[in-house]
């Protein structure tokens, strides 16, 4: 077997590897791997969440691995490992792209990318998640990718269950896949589109010209990149070249120039695509040093004028408040950070949703609700789902500690909103309807939704003794189920905020 | 549900009921011999969750009387919220595993069964610890799925005229209702009727709006065959779901009866209960779902 065929074998495994860790996500029994291990081990958003939140998150410290890898072997994460890469090098393959080399002219532009990412995270703004790899890729899985083959395996489902003698097999297979492909309830996300769009995108790319996004535009390549520059396992060519140029036209990444015997290190991605094509087998990829080296030509000008631009980027984030009556709906998960750690610690990968999405679906992505800081960032929105009591599943799988674990006792007694009800909108109240499905579903041992017997006077004068429910404030812990079981019909008649009238509540982990 | 089997035991069951109307029930159990001296109602307690189970089904003439060689059974527990058994907010599992096990013993082919739950499902069918005693007495637990549910059409009912229930549940040969007793905010207590709420799919909310018409409605249209009502422990207070073990009391009882608005009675009184207070359990009568007066039940009483 060839070296190549190796890299191939490994990026199998590694994107075979990616999928069991996002499948695993939904259920704590069985995990021997930590879910988020792939977005641990990414050095770039360790680096942007630690300067961006001022925080040292040991979770991140994975990523060293990755780190040390590159010193040495150059950006092998990139050709062997990245489940992003190795998801374009499936288009690729599927579309017959080609190799373009005029995207090599937009190398440069990749290092731009990231000091303006870098600059913005000094200025404690969070904005590497829109084209890290690891998180898209997560992002994309989560909240395109499954909900797409929830409803397609739904279907099929739905249709194969009209035959009778199948019912009994399908629900067995069914209470298998409860957690993944068949949940009762098809879950979606209001962003899926956006993110959706912004995949469908780089995959377009892909199709143009092969890996476009690993040389144009991934910041994470980027700064393995400059990481790769003691790397010691490298390319040689040897005297007896010929010439053809098969090299230069397989390399993914366009690191090899016209001039075949030279070699663009901080671009080689040690696919062994070059070692395999050559016809006279003088190329070898092993340890030694190459003094051959191209330069990616961008210079320091541009990079300080990203720089400038990451402080653009950062300040207008800065100036675009939003009213904060706009946000009282944004109720963070369980064990959030304080709000403005948490918009800068988080890398938007969707780990919590994908753990939420077959658990009680409260976890939404936001647009702009909490602010341009905030954008993306995932929220509880109680008109789709509701935080379940007993459960602590996005905690325990953030890979930056935006949402801190929480063991089942503390996250029951954390309070991340507050429900209050509508009177105009609540039945008993607005219509005199007997109703409290909120109070039935309220599960704090001592119910933060109580009743009390009131006479309700009706237009024609008539009387009825009917519950009406109020909240306790000090009980309530804005799991937000009230809402969603509300059986009004379009507004409900009980609603989740993240504040009081007056202002105090959540924000700073919750609790304590 | 068998039809002609449910008719013909209702109008054995009904015969009887009429009869001790007339007769005190203990004339009744003095003089009657055979089939006819079932009681309409059994209740025992003071042993384990298995013993009085299979007590109180013994004393109805035993599952052979419900359950045929070849039936397929849908056992229907209370798994509606995400606790632990200890919180008496769903069916005590060691109850529905006797009753599988009763079931098998009749010769039932297949039990199975379900719930549809508030909480997540997964989670209300493992930590209610339902799931996987059902699945050890061998019955299949399976998840209530949309596909499942059919628009049944309730001609006689004045108030819920038509809803969608599970066909598996409506089309089994013989439906067992397996509810906890427990207090409950709106229907004041949740047992056998409010159990069958688990078959409903729709926006169950809209049943609260007119839950004490509902209820003896879904049950008179429903009519499990068995009603088996779990009191081995009973949720006093912050129902459904509870969540204070200072909420549940030990009775150790359970109460049997295909009479579901008599079982539902009886229940009742376990918490102090008139049962005439309670609204779907007086509507009840109406529709034919037994005898609601304690001192007039046909009813036996074991205690172990």
């Amino acid at each position: 077997m060839t070296v190549r065929k190796l890299r191939i074998v490994s990026q199998v495994l590694f994107f075979l590897f990616f999928l069991y860790l996002f499948w695993m996500t939904s259920e704590t029994a069985g995990r021997w791997v930590p879910v988020d291990l792939y977005l641990r081990a990414d050095p770039l958003l360790a680096v942007t969440a630690i300067i961006g939140a001022r925080v040292i998150i040991p979770a991140m410290f994975v990523s060293l691995v990755i780190i040390a890898a590159t010193l040495i072997l150059g950006r092998v994460f990139c050709g062997w490992v990245c489940p992003m890469g190795t998801t374009l090098d499936l288009v690729s393959r599927a579309g017959h792209s080609p190799n373009r080399f005029a995207v090599r002219k937009t190398q440069h532009f990749k290092y731009y990318m990231l000091i303006g990412f870098l600059t913005a995270s000094v200025l404690g703004f969070q904005l590497v998640y829109h084209l890290d790899p690891i998180s898209l890729i997560t992002r994309f899985f989560t909240l395109v990718l499954l909900p797409l083959l929830v409803q397609l395996s739904n279907f099929i489902f739905e249709l194969l269950f009209n035959i009778k003698s199948l019912q009994m097999p399908l629900l067995e297979i069914q209470s298998s896949l409860i957690d993944s492909l068949l949940p009762l309830e098809p879950y979606f996300f209001q962003s899926a589109f956006l993110v959706g769009l912004i995949f469908l995108t780089v995959l377009a790319f892909e199709l143009y010209s092969r890996r476009t996004f690993c040389q144009a535009v991934c910041p994470l390549g980027a700064l393995l990149g400059w990481l790769s520059k003691p790397q010691v396992l490298t390319r040689k060519v040897g005297e007896d070249c010929i010439e053809c140029g098969d090299c230069h036209s397989v390399c993914k990444t366009n690191a090899i120039p016209e001039d075949f015997l030279q070699t663009e290190l901080r671009e080689c991605i040690q696919c062994f695509n070059c070692v395999d094509v050559c016809p006279v087998d003088v190329i070898s990829i092993n340890f030694g040093k190459n003094n051959q080296k191209h330069k990616t030509d961008y210079t320091r000008r541009k990079l300080v004028i990203a720089g400038a631009g990451g402080v653009a980027a950062a300040s207008l984030t800065g100036i675009s408040f939003i009213q904060p009556v706009r946000n009282s709906r944004i109720v963070r998960p369980p064990g959030s950070a304080p709000e403005a750690e948490f918009v800068d610690r988080c890398v938007r990968c969707y780990q919590c949703l994908r753990a939420c999405a077959t658990s009680g679906n409260f976890l939404q992505p936001s647009l702009i609700e909490s602010g341009w800081q905030g954008l993306l960032t995932p929220y509880g929105e109680a008109s789709t789902g509701y935080c379940e009591y007993n459960c602590t599943l996005c905690t325990e799988v953030c890979p930056t500690d935006a949402i801190k674990e929480l063991d089942l006792e503390t996250k029951r007694k954390t309070i991340i909103g507050l429900a209050y009800f509508d009177k105009n909108r609540c039945l008993p109240y607005a219509e005199g309807t007997p109703c409290i499905v909120c109070e039935e579903h309220c599960p704090t041992p001592d119910k933060a939704i109580k009743f009390k017997e009131e006479e309700y006077i009706y237009p024609d004068g008539g009387t009825q003794v009917l519950k009406m429910p109020y909240i306790v404030e000090d009980l309530c812990i804005g799991c937000g189920i009230c809402e969603f079981k509300c059986p009004v019909e379009g507004l409900p008649g009980v609603i989740l905020t993240n504040k009081t009238q007056r202002g105090h509540l959540t924000g700073g982990y919750g609790y304590g | 549900m068998n039809l002609s089997n449910r008719r013909k035991f209702l109008k054995t069951a009904s015969l009887l009921t009429a009869g001790s109307y007339l007769l005190s029930p203990f004339e009744l159990f003095a003089q009657a011999t055979g089939e006819s001296s079932l009681p309409a109602i059994a209740v025992a307690k003071n042993g384990t969750a298995a013993q009085v189970t299979r007590k109180a089904i013994e004393l109805l003439g035993g599952m052979g009387a419900f359950v045929k060689k070849g039936y397929t059974v849908v056992v229907k527990p209370n798994i509606g919220w995400n606790r632990s058994p200890a919180h008496a907010a769903n069916t005590n599992p060691d109850v529905v595993t006797e009753v599988i096990k009763m079931c098998f013993e009749a010769g039932a082919e297949k039990v199975l069964v379900f719930d549809r739950t508030c909480n997540d499902p997964k989670r209300c069918y493992e930590n209610s610890g339902i799931q996987d005693a059902a699945e050890k007495a061998g019955a299949s637990v399976y998840h209530m799925v949309d596909a499942g549910f059919k628009d049944y059409e309730m001609p006689g009912n004045k108030y819920l005229k038509s809803w969608p229930l599970y066909e598996m549940a409506m089309d089994a040969d013989c439906f067992i209702n397996v509810p906890i007793a427990k207090h409950h905010g709106i229907a004041e207590l949740t047992l056998g009727m409010k159990n069958l709420m688990g078959i409903q799919g729709g926006n169950r909310g809209h049943i609260h709006w007119k839950i004490h018409q509902y209820l003896p409605e879904l049950a008179a249209f429903v009519k499990p065959d068995l009603n088996i009502i779990d009191a081995t422990r009973i949720l006093l207070r912050h129902g459904p779901q509870g969540g204070d073990l200072n909420d549940v009391e030990k009775r150790d009882t359970v109460i049997a009866s295909s009479f579901i608005g008599t079982a539902d009675a009886y229940a009742a009184t376990l918490f102090g209960k008139d049962p005439k207070e309670i609204g779907y359990i007086a509507n009840s009568v109406e529709y034919g779902l037994g005898e609601i007066e304690v001192d007039k039940m046909d009813l036996k009483e074991v205690s172990i």
